[in-house]
């Protein structure tokens, strides 16, 4: 006939082999070894036989050690009057020992350990027992210190506000046993030994340690109450007694996330009328498993008591919140292991025991009651939400291999997959997982007392799987249809880890009084709202009064918390040092500088402004120089040279950079390896991995409209180092334009996506650029993946040296410091030198984390400060490379407003209206030079023939050093 | 010689100006109570409008960085706006045109085409609709984050993708706000939903205050529709009114700015498509930090804005004996 069969077949071969080849693929992806849970390895445990032991107690001396690592700088010596202990002084390697076990079956494990470094970074070992991580959990645990308030009553400043105390690390020989650090076990964790040898094995991930003894020890069993009770001794019991502890008044903590709070409402006691007094503790951040705050209370006799703590606890919206109750490092009895907080947006007392409360025996004199966060009532919902959303990506994964649709752009209302026929179960499956959703929701209910219609959010998922279910033709018709509804139950499940609580007060009282009422009344409410308006007139705080005499007036154009830390750490290093005071101040907004500027207002330092400012400042002569004055090429010195681009103007620097937001590449490495790719390191690499890649309906992430990272990876900037003209208007410049707007019109990188977050978490697209910024993110909202992904500098392009340049252009925040006169000037400098010298700048990024949790980490452009913060040593490598390979953008006369601007029109011209890009270029590259040669007149640079008068000196950044080239 | 004539032409010129003041002030003395009453609006209106509007108006002859002192230019602002100011020229005046004959008149008719309806329906509903028609234009900002920017979203889940979607005119999600060629229509479209504010008010007000018995005259007379009716009492009848809502909407028009960028949450707007005189203005008084070419600008569109009021008083503005 007319065809020639062989035509036929190739097609045919290729979607044969195809065919057969695919499941093994799906087979492979779900391969993957997890560890048991704790749960799951005890309870197998108790199957095979394996009980508690009971009353043995065995220890192992730190300095007795079966084997070392040569990385690990380890050394035997004496700490704080303890001879002969381990001091483990770095974070790397790892110690062996190796011991014999009389008795097979489960123990608890202490350390008896002292903190080396002053910093209080928490001690983090990862442990292997018998060469294998005995459960999930456990794969690491920590070593807590112990911190307390310097002082109690708090100190006032002169407006009578109270100042913030200072937390300090209690300095000891601690001995601790190991809790789950995920907080879904509230007891101490029990390890199994078997009879005969067995070894521990101690990796380090944080801190420094010396560890003098490792105790295996018996669990101890905790009786129940009515075994207390009948243990209560018969004495009588003490009448009229009512004690109130305040919140504040901290014994000791254990993290310095935990907060003390002024907050301004009646019945708190005491009460605040608008000045800072410090009346409760905990709140949000006081959410963390493991975290607790330890109370004294003097008990004036012998007898029994009730127990209630005064709380609030509004975040959780219908969850309780958990905490472990020990009196005097002991948990009393098995109920005071869990007990609830329900959701109360009021104040209300939390009475132990509730309708009847229970009886706690204290003899007379000081003891301790500490509350420690646990979600071990949650356990479970949360495994089982896991395991939920973790099977609906495997459905997923399935559904996208059936019909390829993993981008917004491949969906095709209209087309109709037959899911049913190559996924049979699917409907089934979608069903069964709804119904396991409900079963949770169940299960909530009844632990926290509220009804099941409270848990609507996690409801419409469980209703979206049935919707779905019934309606397979449904499902390719959204990308995400699937993968929203696992995020959302993920998302869910974290919330149910974290436990918040606000406590005003622990109440102790005898039997035969009452409990007051924790609502203030309506008469109490009302004078307390008269007084605080009364005292809103006469509050100073507020009130921005720059250019007194002997103070420096600083602005911050940042969060309240970074400029009360700001504050803070000023009263307390630099003004005793230098004897000048100063006023730290937020501004919401950058255009309250020109006011104070015209108004002769201005501030003499601001921090934490836009990249742009300084140079916009500096052109019409409202700033000073920084480099003129004395010590500055030091501070220059300590941050990236790269970061000092868009400061320098006219032979001088205008501003330093306090922080770097720089781009930073992300993978998941389960899925890299799982197609054995390798990560790309040039930009060549990537193109090769892309097709792999999107033959996987995934694809790679590229910052949008980041071109000014090609033109410096190629060796082009933006201007002429003159400054007055751009650099780009030469074939290389073109050929850039070209090259990146390849990797969109012919690799088909993706132009938009709804977050990058949520495509790195559901794999879709499992490597990419993004902003640092989304670190904290994952590190803090994807626990489903926290041990799969990393980051690594950005790919970089070759030269013709085969040297791979990883140029960056990334966002910056800076200060810039106001012409005043001489004397403040002066004085300004000095505090400017304090705020950006090394020292400062680390403990402060130190604290401002220990203070506010994570999520304030400070991307400093210091790499001497990057390395003193608590970075995973692997992840501060690929931090500190970008950071050497950051570049900021430049500013000229008339390019500083109009060239991204301008270019972001361009590059959405060429990528998205497919407009030629020579024609784009040169049509936007005239149209800015236009603005330039406007701008250069009105400066003064050239003359009005463009005759150029003046030229200026655009920063030229060296190339940092590279590993093995010179 | 000449001196001493000199001098005498300045005394009798000091003198007519001397002896009309004496005039003024004798004359204000007589009615001072009538000062008096003005008295209050008056310093307010000088010293919060007047002074500034004047002060300001200098800075436009000036060359003024926001932070130096301002130098003078004499017309060089003007001159550069002529013929240097492209985007000006390419973009902010089609646009603002564009813009302000739509939501001007057009919306202007929009409002007494809408009034005239409400004014048609049974007594006892008008006060909902009037509610329901006034209510956007009081809540406007808040509208904008909730309804608009959701409902003209550039994902799948924005009201305008979904329906589109739904019903099948598109298949992918189109980013309303970002491209150039949707952005201007949906400012306008927006603008018009919240424009029936005190304009729209004033036009019912005055359509009610039509004495009745005009009316039946009317018919007696021999008019014979609606149309005419309208035409032939109820417009004459109401023009203070007219001319109040149409200097109203003129000035809103002239003024909007903020809408695009609230739209597109991009200042600039994308590719200048929704860029208005007064972002222009803004554009160069806060983000390039050319305040003295800014005030130029803004000088420009107060005289635009009064030459229109005059035309608007020479339509709608009550002549004698009527």
């Amino acid at each position: 006939l007319y065809f020639n069969k062989k035509i036929y077949l190739i097609p045919c071969l290729i979607l044969l082999v195809n065919f057969l080849i695919s499941p093994f693929l799906v087979i492979k992806a779900q391969a993957e070894i997890a560890n048991p849970t704790y749960r799951e390895s005890i309870s197998e445990g108790i199957k095979a036989g394996i009980s508690d032991t009971k009353g043995k107690q065995l220890e192992i001396k730190g300095m007795d050690y079966e084997n070392i690592s040569d990385d690990g700088e380890i050394s035997i010596g004496t700490v704080s009057d303890k001879n002969d202990v381990l001091i483990w002084d770095n974070s790397s390697g790892f110690i062996e020992y190796k011991f014999d076990v009389k008795e097979a079956g489960f123990y608890n494990i202490l350390f008896e350990y002292y903190n080396r470094s002053d910093d209080s970074e928490k001690i983090e070992r990862g442990l292997l027992i018998n060469g294998k991580v005995p459960f999930a959990e456990a794969n690491s645990f920590f070593l807590e210190q112990h911190f307390k308030f310097d002082r109690y009553p708090f100190s006032k400043d002169a407006d009578s506000n109270e100042i913030r105390p200072r937390l300090v690390e209690v300095k000891k020989w601690y001995t601790e046993v190991i809790y789950d650090k995920t907080g879904m076990t509230a007891a101490p964790l029990k390890f199994y030994f078997s009879k005969g040898e067995n070894t521990i094995k101690l990796s380090a991930i944080k801190g420094v340690v010396a560890i003098s003894k490792i105790i295996l020890k018996s669990p101890e069993e905790t009786q129940t109450y009515n075994e207390y009770e009948a243990g209560i001794p018969s004495a009588k019991g003490p009448e009229k007694v009512i004690k109130t502890v305040e919140g504040e008044n901290v014994y000791e903590l254990s993290s310095k996330t935990i907060q003390l709070n002024s907050i301004s409402e009646a019945g708190v006691s005491p009460e605040t009328y608008g000045k800072r007094l410090y009346n409760t503790v905990g709140g949000e951040k006081w959410k963390n498993p493991g975290d607790w705050v330890e109370w004294k209370v003097e008990i004036p006799e012998d007898g029994i008591y009730n127990l209630a703590v005064k709380y609030q606890q509004g975040t959780n919206t219908s969850l309780s919140s958990y905490r472990t109750i020990e009196i005097d490092e002991k948990v009393p009895f098995e109920e005071m292991r869990k007990v609830s907080f329900p959701f109360s947006q009021a104040w209300s007392n939390k009475v132990f025991g509730d309708e009847n409360p229970y009886k706690f025996y204290f003899t007379k004199g000081t003891h301790k009651i500490r509350l420690s966060v646990t979600s071990e009532p949650y356990n479970e919902v949360y495994q089982a939400l896991m395991d939920i959303s973790s099977d609906i990506l495997k459905i997923d994964i399935k559904v996208k291999e059936v019909t390829g649709v993993t981008t917004d752009d491949r969906v095709d209302l209209y087309k109709i997959y037959d899911l049913d026929t190559y996924l049979p179960d699917l409907s089934k499956d979608l069903k069964a997982l709804s119904l396991r959703v409900n079963e949770q929701i169940v299960e909530l209910s009844k632990l926290s007392g509220s009804s099941a219609s409270e848990f609507d959010v996690i409801k419409s998922e469980a209703d979206i799987l049935r919707k779905y279910s019934n309606n397979l033709d449904d499902l390719p018709k959204k990308v995400d249809s699937l993968t929203s509804v696992q995020s959302h139950l993920i998302d869910f499940a974290t919330k149910l880890a974290i436990q918040p609580l606000l406590i005003d007060n622990i109440l102790i009282k005898s039997v035969d009084l009452e409990f007051e009422s924790p609502k203030a009344g309506i008469i109490k409410s009302v004078a307390f709202f008269i007084k605080q308006f009364i005292t809103s007139f006469t509050n100073k705080s507020d009130v921005l009064e720059p250019g007194s005499n002997d103070t420096v007036e600083v602005w911050v154009q940042r969060n309240r918390d970074y400029v009360n830390l700001m504050q803070q750490y000023a009263d307390e290093y630099f003004t005793p040092q230098s004897g000048i005071k100063v006023n730290v101040n937020y501004i919401p907004g950058q255009d309250i500088l020109i006011l104070a500027n015209a108004s002769g207002k201005q501030p003499d330092v601001i921090t934490g402004i836009s990249r742009d400012a300084p140079f916009n400042f500096a052109l019409r002569n409202a700033i000073v120089p920084l480099s003129d004055f004395q010590g500055y090429e030091k501070l220059k010195k300590s941050v990236v040279p790269g970061a000092m681009v868009p400061y320098h103007y006219r032979g001088k620097d205008y501003g330093l950079p306090e922080e770097v937001l720089f781009n930073i590449m992300y993978y998941r490495e389960d899925i890299l390896q799982r197609y054995k790719i390798k990560v790309p390191q040039t930009w060549d690499e990537v193109k090769t991995i892309i097709p792999t890649l999107q033959q996987n309906n995934m694809n790679f992430w590229e910052v949008w409209g980041d071109w000014l990272t090609f033109f410096y990876q190629k060796g082009i900037g933006a201007y002429t180092p003159n400054g007055l003209d751009l650099a780009y208007d030469t074939p290389e410049g073109f050929a850039a334009v070209k090259d990146w707007s390849e990797l969109y019109t012919k690799y088909n990188f993706p132009q938009r996506i709804v977050s990058f977050y949520q495509n790195f978490r559901t794999g879709y697209i499992p490597i990419g650029i993004s902003a640092i910024n989304d670190y904290l993110m994952l590190k803090l909202a994807a626990p489903e993946i926290s041990n799969l992904w990393k980051i690594s500098a950005i790919p970089g392009t070759m030269d013709e040296d085969g040297r791979n340049i990883r140029w960056e252009c990334g966002d910056e925040k800076g200060l810039m410091m106001f012409k005043t006169n001489k004397e403040r000037e002066e004085r300004a400098w000095k505090y400017v030198q304090w705020w950006m010298s090394t020292e400062t700048q680390t403990d402060y990024a130190n604290d401002l984390e220990n203070t506010y949790g994570i999520e304030f980490r400070w991307f400093s452009a210091n790499p001497e400060v990057v390395n003193h913060i608590p970075w995973s040593p692997e992840d501060k490598k690929a931090i500190l490379e970008q950071l050497n390979w950051f570049k900021g953008i430049p500013y000229a006369p008339g390019g500083s407003y109009i060239l991204e601007r301008e270019m972001q029109n361009a590059v959405s011209a060429i990528v998205i209206d497919k407009k030629n890009y020579r024609e784009t270029l040169e049509n936007t590259m005239d149209s800015i030079k236009r603005e330039m040669v406007r701008l250069q007149q009105e400066f003064g640079l050239i003359d009005e023939n463009g005759k150029i008068k003046e030229e200026l000196d655009m920063l030229q950044v060296p190339l940092p050093k590279m590993e093995g080239i010179e | 010689m000449k001196t001493s004539e000199q001098i005498q032409t300045v005394y009798i010129g000091t003198g007519k100006v001397s002896s009309k003041l004496r005039f003024t002030l004798q004359e204000m003395k007589k009615n001072k109570l009538a000062y008096l009453f003005i008295a209050p609006f008056f310093i307010c209106f000088f010293v919060f409008i007047l002074l500034p509007v004047l002060s300001a108006s200098l800075f436009a002859f000036t060359y003024f960085n926001s932070l130096e002192m301002p130098k003078f230019v004499g017309l060089h602002n003007f001159v550069v706006m002529i013929t240097q100011d492209i985007t000006l020229m390419k973009y902010v005046i089609p646009n603002t045109i564009k813009f302000a004959v739509f939501v001007g008149p057009v919306g202007y008719v929009l409002q007494f085409l809408v009034a005239w309806l409400i004014l048609n329906i049974p007594r006892r509903l008008r006060p909902l609709y009037t509610m329901a028609i006034y209510t956007p234009s009081i809540a406007g900002g808040i509208m904008m984050s909730v309804v608009w920017v959701v409902a003209f979203s550039g994902d799948k889940y924005g009201y305008l993708n979904l329906l589109l979607i739904k019903i099948g005119a598109i298949t992918a999600p189109i980013d309303w706000t970002q491209h150039e060629k949707y952005l201007m229509a949906l400012m306008i479209f927006v603008t018009l939903w919240g424009s029936m504010g005190v304009g729209f008010l004033s036009l019912q007000a005055g359509m009610l205050n039509t004495d009745p018995q005009l009316y039946e005259a009317g018919k007696i007379d021999g008019i014979r529709n609606k149309l005419q009716e309208i035409w032939y009492i109820t417009i004459p009848g109401m023009k203070p009114q007219m001319l109040f809502s149409a200097v109203m909407g003129i000035v809103g028009a002239l003024k909007a700015g903020a809408i695009g960028v609230q739209l597109s949450r991009m200042n600039p707007t994308p590719k200048y498509a929704g860029q208005l005189l007064q972002n222009h203005i803004e554009d160069y008084g806060f983000m390039r930090y050319q305040l003295g070419y800014a005030t130029a600008l803004s000088l420009v569109m107060l005289i635009l804005m009064l030459v229109i009021n005059r035309v608007c008083f020479k339509f709608f503005g009550t002549k004698d004996g009527e």
